[in-house]
């Protein structure tokens, strides 16, 4: 054996401070904290044989750190184990150098109670005669025969291959006896020969697995999909562990610990439903399977005399007495505070699930509410925000993907805490209250049990860039990149782990890879930017364009015949263009975060309302002016409500008229030809046009007598104050609503479309413009002045004839189009400007619609389409009807952009 | 106990639990109890205050109970420092990660005036 480390005084440190007491046990932390210093500064020190040792130098870390956090289930194999590796790290039999038991005299106490290692036993054994039912386990110091492990390694394989054929086989029938057996026995034997052979964390995995598939057996537990998991996760568990062993060097063997992972599994394991208490066995240790007298016992037995810090939050120290009442209010009041502010960050998780800060400062409150009504005996507080608090730890760290459905999960548990401290805070005495249970919370609890925790975030992109790096470099070759990067799937390991692994990359180059990565991400970083700013860049952007079309349109400009020049100016266009298209684009967000906020707000709207309700989503990635898309929530808000509450039937209701029990609302979002189409769509009653009429009769909106058709009577649900649902619920019918939804949808300069079939249900539709800095529109002239007609409202352009123009008793002006009437508009009346062609005829018509009604514009000349930056027209004219804003022109000279609703009403009160 | 003039500095950004624990110090018959929020303002105090013990939490907004401890073990006034960190059962696998910047010790939520006397014991000078 090669002598190691490279620097032998490292080594010598050590072995000095493992072997001679200077770790004065489990007490000394610092001392212990120092021998881990000493490992890294070890693999430090040599990488390369490093990463050859690097099984022996996890397992004494692996110890070291279970002594730490007092799990070890025997302290004085532990510290054997540590010198047996240490030794055999250094090349030197173990049993020559280090003397099995160091004399008392020669360990300096470092602590204020000093446990010297040599005396660990005795020690152990006074105070705990728990110890004396491990039977003495023949395979501690001596290591196991590499034939017997061999045999068992091949075994556990061939066993591994039974479970996963016989599980497929289970899955497909749940209740075949035979198939159940088959998956038990595997496990049954890889138990019992890991426990023979001290292979702790197998055969506590094994066990617990055949615990659960006993119980199938005995028809105790059902075989649901979620066992069948189980049992899947592990096998994989299992086979990974199986693996360790075989590649670790012989001595590490003994302590080969996939514990970690074993642990997290059986956390999990815990989490399930188990319908029966005794599945739950205590961390076995090697070789008393049989007896269960080990580390469980070990520890209360230790707690009888001084509670162990270890101990469980949920049952271990609380505070005796009655809660007082002052802390009581404080933590009230502080919780709330807390709660307050999990909704807030968990919109920047949503936006970014792999925000560390945000999950934290989601996990934080959990975690202090935890902890404090743990101390105040708040049983139920604590154990919902514990399990939410296991959560957010496992997408903390990157177990659990931080989903749409963790994130409601999030959200329930914040509203049901909110609920449990308004009772706490209301009761009148609390301490009866502390202990109760909630039917609400007990009911969530069991969905937090059931939460799928098997979905994880994607690693696999990330890890193929490092691979793909390696490839690049010659390093590896493809073909093992691309094996690793299966392995690290399946394991949940990052690529780099694996492959120097499995020896296929040196430490050095798998870093340099991972330090290009970096690089590499670093580059596509991204900023945040103020969004005034970002505003800013876009109107200067649309000012740059309009500049450069003013100076492009120069006369003077176009008298010079230079070919250079000509060139010049393409390019030039060229960039503005593209500076234009990324700066617009910069501002588009996916319409995605606004429709995910409806989810819950549907999932709580159908549970006032006792209905079924689910939300389907369509074309979620469509893009929206970040400033539209802060607009548009609400009224979607407000259009869902309407639908969950007036629209859907109640499931009773729906199943008496052959529909399926459970409704649905339909949102869908896609771009078609410059506008954002949004869609929602229900499959409920649909408007009643009847009770629609009469209450718009009874509230004096129309006259009694009329013969409004369909259409126009839709319209009669925007109408400001009108509500037909009779009892005002909690949900809508405050006769607010629809009325500021057309509002806002307006002030978007966009549309809304209502169609319905009763009894199929209400479709509403948005049409809206791209963006709202930017509208496409015709610019027209009416005398000397220009105006620009949005071309959204904008149907059709024509020259009439002489015989097309009417007119009307009572109506005005009419000019015929395609055989129907319409109001003809004189623009230059309501201007007050002096026209080139008072005479339609002679001039030019532009239709326009509104509602469902045309119009037809009078213009003098039509100057061409473009795209026109929209300029506010300031506070003073804020108010001035028919016209929503100024552009400015290419030659620089402003037009006034014409709102075609302000018009027709400026018509209309003309006329009347 | 000889603990009684010694001055604690009790770190934890959740008031209640700031409470709690100082509670469980005076029930100890510690007299000298200082607060601060989060490691930041454990730093201010501790550069305006002479302070015998910090009980601090580990995770905390603005700096967290580890960057306090490093901080404490890099300040040549203050290296020597008892510093007992307050975690939870869940939490405690980080407690490694503080074992190896030579915390003096650690304490996992809920815990009792017992327990706490019992780790005081293993970390203070005896007197």
């Amino acid at each position: 054996m090669s002598s190691f480390p490279a620097h032998p005084e490292d080594a010598r440190g050590l072995i000095e401070t493992l072997s001679f007491g200077v770790v004065a046990g489990s007490d000394d932390l610092a001392g212990l904290g120092d021998c881990l210093n000493l490992l890294d500064q070890v693999a430090n020190a040599d990488p390369a044989t490093a990463a050859r040792k690097r099984g022996s130098l996890k397992s004494v870390e692996k110890i070291i750190n279970r002594i730490i956090l007092e799990e070890s289930p025997d302290l004085e194999r532990d510290w054997k184990t540590i010198r047996a590796l240490v030794g055999e790290l250094v090349g030197k039999p173990e049993a020559e150098s280090v003397p099995p038991v160091p004399p008392a005299a020669a360990s300096p106490p470092v602590t204020a109670s000093p446990v010297p290692v040599g005396r660990t036993r005795e020690q152990t054994e006074a105070a705990n005669p728990a110890t004396h039912a491990i039977p003495p386990s023949g395979l501690t110091e001596e290591l196991v025969d590499p034939e017997l492990l061999g045999d068992f390694i091949e075994e556990a394989r061939e066993n591994i291959a039974a479970i996963e054929l016989n599980v497929l086989s289970l899955e497909n029938d749940p209740q075949d006896k035979d198939a159940i057996n088959a998956v038990f026995r595997p496990f049954h034997s890889v138990k019992g020969v890991s426990g023979f052979l001290n292979l702790t964390d197998i055969n506590r995995l094994s066990h617990q697995v055949e615990n659960l598939l006993d119980a199938a057996r005995a028809d105790q537990l059902p075989v649901t999909p979620a066992l069948i998991d189980v049992v899947l996760q592990a096998t994989d568990i299992l086979k990974e562990l199986v693996q360790q062993l075989e590649t670790t060097d012989p001595p590490a063997r003994l302590a080969v610990s996939g514990s970690a992972l074993v642990d997290s599994f059986l956390e999990k394991l815990e989490c399930l439903d188990r319908p029966q208490p005794d599945l739950e066995i205590p961390a076995v240790p090697a070789a008393a399977v049989s007896q269960p007298t080990g580390a469980a016992t070990a520890t209360s037995e230790r707690g009888a005399a001084s509670m162990p810090p270890s101990a469980p939050a949920d049952q271990g120290a609380v505070l005796g007495e009655a809660i007082d009442p002052e802390l009581l209010k404080e933590f009230i009041e502080e919780a709330k505070e807390n709660l307050a502010s999990i909704e807030l960050n968990i919109l920047s998780l949503e936006s970014d699930p792999e925000d560390k800060d945000a999950i934290n400062a989601v996990f934080r409150p959990f975690h202090s509410i935890k902890g404090v009504s743990g101390f105040l005996n708040l049983t139920t507080i604590n154990h919902l925000s514990h399990q939410v608090e296991n959560l957010l730890d496992a997408a903390r760290g990157g177990a659990l993907a931080v989903s749409d459905r963790l994130i409601d999960i999030v959200l329930k548990a914040t509203d049901i805490l909110k609920e449990l401290l308004n009772q706490l805070d209301q009761a009148p005495d609390p301490n009866a209250l502390a202990a109760a249970d909630s039917p609400q919370a007990t009911a969530f609890l069991q969905q937090i049990a059931d939460f799928d925790r098997s979905d994880r975030p994607q690693l696999v992109s990330a890890s193929r860039k490092v691979g793909e790096i390696l490839v690049a470099r010659e390093v590896v070759p493809e073909q093992v990149v691309r094996q690793a990067v299966e392995k690290s799937r399946e394991q949940q390991r990052k690529i780099g782990e694996v492959l120097v692994e499995e020896k296929a990359a040196p430490v050095q180059e798998v870093s340099g890879a991972l330090r290009q990565q970096r690089h590499a991400r670093e580059s596509v970083a991204f900023v945040r930017v103020a969004t005034d700013k970002l505003d800013n860049l876009v109107d200067g952007v649309g000012e740059l364009v309009i500049a450069q079309s003013m100076v492009l349109q120069n006369e003077q400009l176009h008298a010079v015949k230079d070919q250079k020049l000509q060139k010049d100016i393409v390019q030039l266009s060229r960039i503005t263009a593209e500076l234009q298209r990324i700066s617009m684009s910069m501002r588009m967000v996916p319409i995605k975060n606004t429709f995910q906020k409806l989810i819950r707000l549907v999932r709580d709207l159908s549970r006032k309302a006792g209905k079924e309700i689910s939300l389907e989503l369509h074309g979620e990635d469509t893009e929206i002016d970040r400033n539209m898309v802060e607009e548009i929530y609400e009224p979607l808000v407000h259009m869902i409500r309407n639908s969950a509450d007036h629209g859907i039937e109640s499931p009773e209701e729906r199943e008496r008229l052959g529909k399926p029990r459970g409704g649905t609302i339909r949102l869908a979002a896609e771009q078609s030809a410059g506008s954002i189409i949004i869609d929602i769509q229900d499959d409920g009653k649909g408007l009643d046009l009847d009770r629609i009429r009469q209450r718009a009769i009874e509230r004096g909106i129309i006259p009694a007598q009329n013969n409004l058709p369909e259409s126009a009577l839709f319209e009669m649900i925007f109408h400001p104050g009108f509500s037909t649902n009779e009892k005002v619920t909690d949900v809508s019918g405050r006769g607010v609503g629809m009325d500021v939804v057309k509002k806002t949808v307006e002030q978007l300069k966009g549309k809304i479309e209502t169609a319905s079939t009763p009894g199929k249900g209400s479709h509403f539709q948005l049409k809206l413009p791209l963006t709202m800095a930017i509208i496409d529109g015709m610019v027209i002239k009416v005398g000397e002045q220009r105006y620009v007609v949005p071309t959204i409202a904008l149907k059709e352009s024509l020259r009439p004839g002489r015989q097309d123009y009417f007119t009307v008793q009572g109506s005005g002006e009419m000019m015929k189009v395609r055989d129907s009437l319409m109001p003809l508009v004189r623009l230059h009346q309501l201007f007050r400007v002096e026209p080139r062609h008072p005479d339609p005829w002679e001039a030019l018509l532009l239709v326009v619609t509104e509602g469902d009604r045309s119009f037809c514009l009078l213009a003098d000349e039509i100057v061409g389409r473009q795209e026109v930056v929209i300029k506010g027209l300031g506070a003073a004219m804020k108010d001035l009807v028919g016209i929503s804003g100024g552009a400015i022109l290419g030659d620089g000279r402003v037009a006034l952009i014409l709102d075609v609703k302000g018009v027709v009403s400026l018509h209309e009160n003309r006329v009347a | 106990m000889a603990y009684k003039n010694l001055n604690v500095l009790v770190v934890d950004d959740f008031s209640t639990m700031r409470r709690i624990v100082r509670n469980i110090l005076r029930e100890l018959d510690f007299k000298n109890i200082f607060e601060a929020e989060n490691g930041k303002a454990a730093i201010d105090v501790l550069s305006g205050q002479k302070i015998d013990l910090i009980v601090s939490d580990w995770n905390m907004p603005e700096m967290t109970g580890l960057d306090l401890l490093k901080y404490v073990r890099s300040n040549d006034q203050l290296k020597g420092l008892p510093f007992l960190m307050v975690t939870a059962e869940a939490q405690k696998g980080n407690i490694i990660e503080a074992v190896k910047f030579k915390v003096s010790n650690y304490i996992v939520k809920p815990f009792t005036a017992a327990i706490l006397a019992e780790k005081l014991a293993k970390i203070l000078p005896a007197e």
